[in-house]
């Protein structure tokens, strides 16, 4: 004979058997949700950090440009120069991280015919066309020999030119120099060999604010060599 | 018991991470509702004459709620690279097409295409090269126009005399053909006025420059050069500023586009026949935002051209 108070317990550890196997799981299913959060959070984070890659240089001398991604444009490498050999408007060669925001871009260019080549910073959304890109432009325009600076969203919005001192010439190297710290953008470019460079500083309300790095000519094939990014403070 | 016990805590650790991936991972793929699209693809981008286009269509698509999805080739004459962008802007759900198409007969069979998906479309730039229907319309300007205006001025200018050249004529631009034909008509009433010659153009600056060089050269006596379109015009400013003494040559253009407006400060340029850029792109967007309501698409629209001399163009 079996007592109530037996079957009770006998009833309650029974239970106990089958809940306690489910608590376990949902104990491991909630850590192992939790750590798996943390590291994905975590892999994001290290991804999208600004300072990831930077200092960035690229001198061109391995002849492998597979970190470039071209929009237009024919571009190859040849004795640590960059070259652009098509007058098409507006192509692009671009890399770094999209998550780059505050940063010094430094590079020689040198111009192929009439039109127009530099830099460009804060990159993203990039695609072929002329001005498909969101970005900031800066460069040397033969057509009205200045230094120009402006935004792409899509289009071309022109926020400054400044003439140059001398008119530029074609296959001359120029050092152009673009640092980006906020919306504040300082461009500076100077014939190579001389001191005196041409400067614009402006800050440029809704500016692109993260974002890569890249190469443009628009109208003019070009050159490029000695790219540097370094980092600026936040 | 023991290896199910197992098999459990693996797929709950398993289950686990999944879903804390996708804790991370969901919201970030959550995107912001975004208004319609229509599609503006004209010749090139990054000149003025597009540019102005941009920022009229771009006021029109504003005050209907529309955005504007632009980009074109980067050269004016890469129908191909063109024929792409369209359909993948179609393909990116765009609710209508606004065109410039790099060479008309090139996108006929694309054209029919939209048409047959009932995507409506407005063709700017130039002449459409398919009757407008449903789904097709355009805001163009008058070709015709554009040659009276330039005859007239070379009357102005010529005193009813005198040697002069066409340049700039480009097959795969029926409106470089229709300028000159209606050009021509315009002088032949004037017997003295000779036109010594008919140069074909490109796309190309250096190559449309060069084809003016050959045609000052060749014509010493020439007193005024008409360029058909905007690249042509442009070529004659680089082949009148090599000339070498400086030739008295009045240079007629067309378009204002590319720097054109400043050669025509600096006198460079005698005078430009343009239209108001900015007026058809807000018309072809209203015409595009109609088409894209769904709609019947308006008739199809010419933009009068205007003659901005020299000295018009100081006072502005």
């Amino acid at each position: 004979m079996v007592s109530p108070e037996t079957t009770a317990a006998v009833s309650s550890r029974r239970t106990q058997r089958r809940v306690r196997p489910l608590l376990l799981d949902l104990v491991i299913l909630a850590a192992s949700a939790a750590i798996a959060a943390g590291v994905t959070a975590g892999v994001l984070h290290w991804q999208r950090s600004p300072s990831r890659g930077l200092p960035y240089r690229d001198e061109f001398s391995s002849g492998n440009n597979s970190e470039w991604a071209a929009y237009d444009g024919n571009w190859n490498v040849r004795s640590g120069i960059m070259i652009n050999e098509s007058n098409e408007r507006g192509a692009k060669l671009v890399t770094g991280s999209p998550y780059w925001t505050n940063y010094a871009l430094d590079a020689d260019i040198s111009l192929n015919s009439i039109g127009d080549a530099g830099v460009i910073t804060r990159v993203s959304d990039a695609e072929p066309g002329v001005d498909s890109y969101s970005g900031i432009y800066g460069g040397l325009r033969v057509r009205d020999e200045a230094l120009v600076l402006g935004v792409a969203d899509h289009a071309w919005n022109e926020t400054v030119s400044k003439p140059m001192p001398e008119p530029i010439s074609s296959n001359v190297w120029y050092h152009i120099r673009m640092a980006v710290q906020g919306c504040r953008v300082d461009l500076s470019a100077h014939r190579d060999g001389q001191r005196e460079a041409t400067q614009i500083a402006v800050t440029i309300p809704g500016c692109p604010v993260k974002g890569m790095i890249g190469l443009r000519s628009y109208d003019s094939g070009g050159q490029w060599k000695n790219i540097r990014v370094t980092k600026l403070p936040q | 018991m023991k290896t199910v016990r197992v098999l459990r805590g693996l797929i709950a650790a398993i289950a686990g991470g999944v879903i804390g991936c996708l804790m991370i991972l969901l919201p970030e793929l959550r995107r912001a509702p975004s208004p319609p699209v229509i599609a503006f693809i004209p010749r090139t981008t990054g000149i003025n004459l597009a540019e102005d286009m941009r920022r009229g269509a771009q006021a029109a698509a504003q005050m209907a709620g529309y955005r504007i999805y632009w980009n074109a080739p980067t050269t004016e004459d890469d129908v191909d690279r063109q024929i792409r962008i369209t359909e993948s802007a179609v393909r990116g759900g765009a609710r209508a097409v606004i065109l410039g198409p790099s060479n008309p007969r090139g996108v006929t069979t694309m054209l029919d295409q939209l048409q047959k998906h009932k995507v409506p479309v407005v063709i700017v730039q130039t002449e459409p090269p398919i009757p407008p229907g449903s789904y097709l319309t355009s805001v163009t300007p008058d070709q015709w126009q554009f040659g009276k205006l330039a005859a007239q001025r070379v009357m102005q200018i010529t005193g009813g005399s005198g040697q002069v050249a066409i340049v700039g004529l480009d097959r795969a631009t029926p409106e470089t053909l229709t300028r000159a034909r209606s050009f021509i008509d315009s002088l032949a009433s004037h017997p003295d006025i000779e036109i010594v010659t008919q140069a074909q153009g490109s796309v190309q600056t250096l190559e449309a420059e060069q084809s003016a060089r050959v045609v000052i050269h060749a014509f010493p006596a020439l007193r005024v050069i008409f360029a058909v379109s905007a690249d042509a015009t442009q070529g004659a400013v680089l082949a009148l500023d090599s000339v070498e003494p400086k030739a008295k040559i009045a240079l007629v253009g067309c378009d204002r586009d590319l720097f054109l407006a400043d050669d025509l400060r600096s006198g460079k340029i005698d005078s430009l026949v343009g239209i108001d850029a900015y007026s058809t792109g807000f018309e072809a967007m209203r015409a595009a935002v109609t088409g894209a309501g769904g709609r019947p698409l308006p008739m199809p629209e010419h933009v009068r051209p205007i003659l901005i001399t020299r000295e018009k163009a100081a006072i502005d």
